[in-house]
């Protein structure tokens, strides 16, 4: 059974079928290309499909990658507050202050003092984010 | 430029012939007729095209015109080749040789003088870059792409 219709074609009128029929499918017809769903797809759509699980799986591992880099660059901070007491002698004392800026997660060294000091007395350095190497 | 759920299904040999001529044509643009029926299944109208007639038209890299006399040639060879009730012209195909498929205003003011009805879809091809889509109008009369699927025999 079918409806029929007056269109307008270039310039003339007759009427037309509008056929009852159901789209190509399978079994009888395999899909080679499909906007914007690509269902049961083969040929073309395959290899445009393939660069991409290959590009999400790069950007992962960019980012993982990134993550890493930036914690090994990170430096070893002594963290506590530490307390010494030295005795009579020459010492060399390098102290480097070290600060790292959270936005972007770049370390900076700001200072760098190195200190010769002929300490006779007891004396008590304390470092808080300051690393402290000791040389008698 | 919106999409539109409606959907135009078509064959594969379809595709690769007009690509097949856009590519002949080029670097001119090439134009023809797209040759199909207007269906329906479940409450779901749909465009089938089946086939192609392609048309000399004066092209240039840039532009293509069909000749009048050709459009004539165009439609006795489909009344020639389907001699039923089922078939007509469902739309046109045009080329874009490198720079794109879309739908630019000279191609917008031709479908809306002379495909104007729901069923009348336009192909446009990029023969440089093998790539394709349907557009049609939609109910404001812009442009809007449409959804496709290209089938083939499982035989071929």
């Amino acid at each position: 059974m079918s409806k029929t219709r007056k269109p307008h074609i270039i310039g003339e009128e007759y009427e037309i079928n509008i056929v009852q029929t159901p789209p190509p499918g399978p079994p009888e017809y395999e899909l080679v290309d499909a906007w914007p769903h690509s269902r049961q797809v083969s040929g073309k759509d395959q290899r445009t499909s393939t660069p991409m699980i290959m590009s999400c799986i790069a950007l992962i591992i960019a980012i993982v990658a990134i993550i890493i880099s930036l914690g090994l660059i990170k430096p070893p901070i002594i963290l506590s507050s530490s307390t010494s007491t030295v005795t009579t002698a020459y010492i060399t004392t390098t102290t480097t202050v070290i600060t790292t800026t959270t936005e972007t997660r770049s370390t900076t060294i700001l200072l760098t003092t190195t200190t010769t000091a002929y300490i006779t007395t007891t004396t008590t350095v304390t470092t808080t984010y300051i690393t402290t190497s000791t040389t008698t | 430029m919106g999409w539109h759920k409606y959907q135009v299904h078509t064959f594969h040999h379809v595709i690769r012939g007009i690509i097949y001529e856009c590519q002949r044509a080029m670097p001119n643009e090439a134009i023809g007729f797209l040759v199909g029926m207007y269906c329906n299944w479940n409450e779901e109208y749909f465009t089938m095209i089946d086939d192609y007639i392609p048309v000399k038209g004066s092209g240039s890299p840039y532009h293509v015109t069909m000749d009048a006399s050709t459009v004539g040639e165009a439609l006795k060879i489909l009344e020639k080749k389907y001699n039923d009730t089922k078939h007509f012209i469902t739309g046109w195909y045009h080329s874009h040789p490198g720079y794109g498929v879309f739908f630019s205003n000279v191609d917008l003011i031709s479908q809306l003088t002379f495909f104007n009805q729901p069923y009348h879809v336009a192909l446009v091809v990029d023969p440089k870059k093998s790539e394709y889509g349907f557009f049609k109008l939609s109910i404001n009369g812009k442009p809007v792409k449409v959804s496709y699927a290209v089938w083939r025999k499982v035989y071929e």
